[in-house]
């Protein structure tokens, strides 16, 4: 458990503020979050819930931890509607999801990865595979294997042939 | 931090299939899903996409799924530039390889290049033909001429002459070219495809006009409506011209004068097969050479008509 967690597991998930709704929000590790549904929603999946009337008590987003979903919250705060006035200022923090420079960055935007796919959030989903992909390119395929742990499942004849054959692909 | 990962992972996929590979190395990537993955290897330049099919059987199963690409209209002249220079760089690439490219919201063009040789550009939306015209130029740069022998093109809606003819024009080693249920009305095949010697062209419905420059072409096929083909080589190299007007007369008013023409235009065709309504016309009748035929006709025409 985190300190970060803002509200007791057990509460109930439909509180109010001023006129903004709040949305409880579980991570798989069991922190918890209040999100104002308004930047909530920017999850199809959340907004999916909402509209049908799910969203009531505590949400758990499954396969996501508090770290990532802290990020994801964050991810939101900066995209919402007036958050940040500026593009230009806007873009310059989205580049710190946008480049994959060593190993921790990379296992940080998988995680970004799954949450984006699992809550369904486009901007963020678009930001990290863009990430990913410009990671790949450029590598050969020997230093693709290198820098994401990639370990080949081929045989020792197959991988032979695959060299033999494909020698470009192993050289840069 | 990796360690971290690594329970939660496990935790994710429990399949037997992934804790051992966990235990193994720290791949996470492999670990995520087809849809992710495949969008992705879309947005890598072909040649890197090619790459990561290497990389390991999940990478390689991925691949064979034949990747959907995404993109504008403009891009499809680059996809096509990419998909065959890959090919002309590595020729022992699989034999067969098709992409499916979306653009412009749900139209389709599936690119199939096989044996390094063949490249079948086929368009569609689905439903009906295309609308949008589609800008297919020759690449600025073109340092080497493309390997591909035979240019199948199916479905190219709106495309005027000049556009079909600059798209053409990239394959300078171009022997065969055929085109299907395209929407245009006039081809023109210039003199510059020097070993071009087969045209076939099936069901363009709009197409009025066939103009040839090639000094080379020995074989042409035709099936549509009745169109009218200009030669402008003094002595044509055709060898077999099939001619099969079956569908008509189409919008054209056929006139003995055009008629005449045409079969003029061929008259140095060593086999020339005509569909049998052509002889039925009053007129043809009066020519010599031409008996009552019911059906195709193999006759071999002399420069005395």
């Amino acid at each position: 458990m985190s300190t970060a967690a803002t509200a007791d597991a057990s509460s109930s998930g439909d509180t109010t503020e001023g006129s903004v709704r709040l949305l409880t929000l579980q991570s798989e590790d069991g922190e918890v979050f209040e999100v104002k549904e308004t930047i909530a929603t920017q999850s199809v999946t959340i907004k999916g819930m909402v509209d049908d009337d799910c969203a009531t008590s505590t949400i758990p987003v499954c396969n996501v931890t508090g770290r990532t979903l802290a990020m994801v919250i964050e991810w939101w705060n900066k995209h919402e509607i007036g958050a940040v006035s500026n593009e230009k200022e806007l873009k310059e923090w989205e580049s710190q999801f946008d480049t994959i420079d060593d190993k921790s960055d990379r296992d940080d935007v998988y995680d970004l990865l799954m949450a984006a796919n699992y809550l369904n959030i486009p901007t963020l989903l678009d930001c990290c595979t863009s990430a990913v992909a410009e990671a790949i390119k450029g590598k050969s395929t020997d230093e693709m294997r290198e820098f994401f742990d990639i370990k080949s499942d081929f045989d020792e004849k197959e991988e032979d042939a695959l060299r033999k054959e494909n020698q470009w692909a192993f050289e840069n | 931090m990796i360690e971290d990962n690594l329970q939660i992972t496990q935790k994710r996929k429990p399949t037997t299939e992934n804790l051992v590979m966990v235990e193994k190395n720290d791949d996470l990537i492999s670990r995520l899903s087809d849809d992710i993955l495949l969008y992705i290897i879309s947005l890598l330049p072909v040649e890197c996409a090619v790459r990561t099919s290497f990389l390991s059987r999940r990478w390689s199963d991925l691949w064979n799924e034949s990747p959907e690409l995404k993109g504008t209209t403009e891009d499809i002249p680059i996809l096509v530039q990419e998909l065959v220079e890959l090919y002309n760089r590595h020729p022992l690439l699989p034999c067969r390889r098709e992409v499916r490219f979306r653009f412009e919201k749900s139209n389709l063009l599936v690119a199939t290049i096989e044996d390094n040789q063949k490249l079948h550009l086929k368009f569609s939306d689905g439903s009906s033909t295309l609308r949008n015209p589609l800008f297919l130029r020759r690449p600025s740069s073109s340092t080497h001429d493309l390997a591909v022998k035979t240019l199948h093109l199916t479905s190219v809606s709106d495309l005027t002459p000049e556009k079909v003819t600059s798209l053409v024009s990239y394959f300078r080693n171009l022997q065969s070219l055929q085109i299907t249920e395209c929407n245009f009305k006039s081809l023109s095949i210039g003199a510059g495809f020097q070993i071009l010697t087969s045209l076939t062209i099936l069901d363009c419905l709009e197409l009025t006009e066939i103009h040839s420059f090639s000094l080379n072409l020995k074989r042409l096929f035709f099936r549509g409506n009745f169109v009218k083909f200009w030669f402008y080589t003094l002595k044509t190299s055709l060898e077999i011209a099939m001619i099969d007007f079956r569908k008509g007369p189409g919008c054209l008013g056929i006139t003995y004068c055009c008629l005449m023409k045409n079969l003029l235009a061929l008259r140095n065709v060593e086999i020339l097969t005509v569909c049998g309504w052509l002889f039925n016309m009053p007129k043809i009748k009066m020519l010599p050479l031409c008996e009552h035929y019911n059906t195709s006709v193999e006759i071999s025409l002399c420069s005395k008509i």
